[in-house]
């Protein structure tokens, strides 16, 4: 079954990490994912500048993996990710920003593929 | 049809939690997706009238509810049992809804998104 999936929880809040855990759960039981759509404080996830401790979770690269191994669109919302200081290089270039700083495999976007979401799966299902 | 109801259980200047909610049903209708909001709890505030957001230097969540029907979004409802969370007059655009008639309103649509 096809399914996308909504992340709004931080990535230091739980939410976030069940999001990833589920992600990872249906593509080990052969389902698909149409998109992992980011959202709210969730988009900070998608920053290269974010190191976290040694001994937990690099939550970045971890949605990093299921991108590259499965092709999997991770869509991160563009006014929620300009809020939040997460840009890529057209944005910094149109914003006047010093660098860019979207980690790769994330893909700067609108609310207009989250809604795609509904349409192209099964179930939508949110994590918050 | 897709349908969605976002349902606004969150003070509307705590954080940009309500903006974002607001800004996901202005996509939703825009791609044609069937949009209702009941806001519920602190969410209630949402609906009071007469927001001065100035002082957070903050848009208007007022205004942005205010402007839902142009994005097509006609169906607003408020959770009448949480009156009390909101102190003043609440606009007329949202309609009160019981206990019964909220359970109603969740089987019509396909898609809950709760902020």
């Amino acid at each position: 079954m096809k399914f996308s999936v909504t992340v709004r929880a931080a990535p230091d809040k739980s939410g976030h990490l069940l999001a990833l855990k589920t992600c990872q759960s249906l593509l080990q039981q052969g389902h698909e994912l149409s998109h992992v759509f980011f959202y709210e404080s969730a988009v900070t996830v998608a920053s290269a500048l974010l190191v976290p401790d040694q001994d937990e979770l690099a939550m970045t690269s971890a949605w990093q993996n299921i991108q590259s191994t499965t092709n999997t669109p991770l869509y991160v919302c563009v006014a929620a990710a300009l809020r939040r200081g997460i840009v890529n290089e057209q944005e910094a270039a149109s914003q006047g920003l010093p660098q860019a700083n979207v980690a790769s495999g994330f893909e700067i976007t609108g609310l207009g593929e989250w809604v795609s979401g509904l349409d192209d799966s099964f179930k939508q299902v949110t994590f918050a | 049809m897709k349908s969605v109801l976002f349902i606004i259980q969150t003070d509307p200047y705590a954080s940009s939690t309500v903006s974002d909610a607001i800004d996901m049903a202005y996509a939703a209708a825009v791609f044609d997706v069937d949009v209702a909001v009941l806001f519920v709890g602190d969410g209630i505030a949402c609906l009071r009238q007469g927001h001065d957001s100035k002082v957070l230097q903050r848009k208007s969540i007022e205004k942005k509810i205010a402007a839902l029907p142009m994005y097509g979004v006609e169906r607003l409802y408020y959770a009448g049992d949480s009156h009390r969370y909101a102190v003043g007059t609440l606009g007329d655009d949202a309609v009160s809804l019981n206990a019964a008639e909220q359970v109603t309103l969740f089987a019509e649509f396909q898609e809950i998104q709760v902020y």
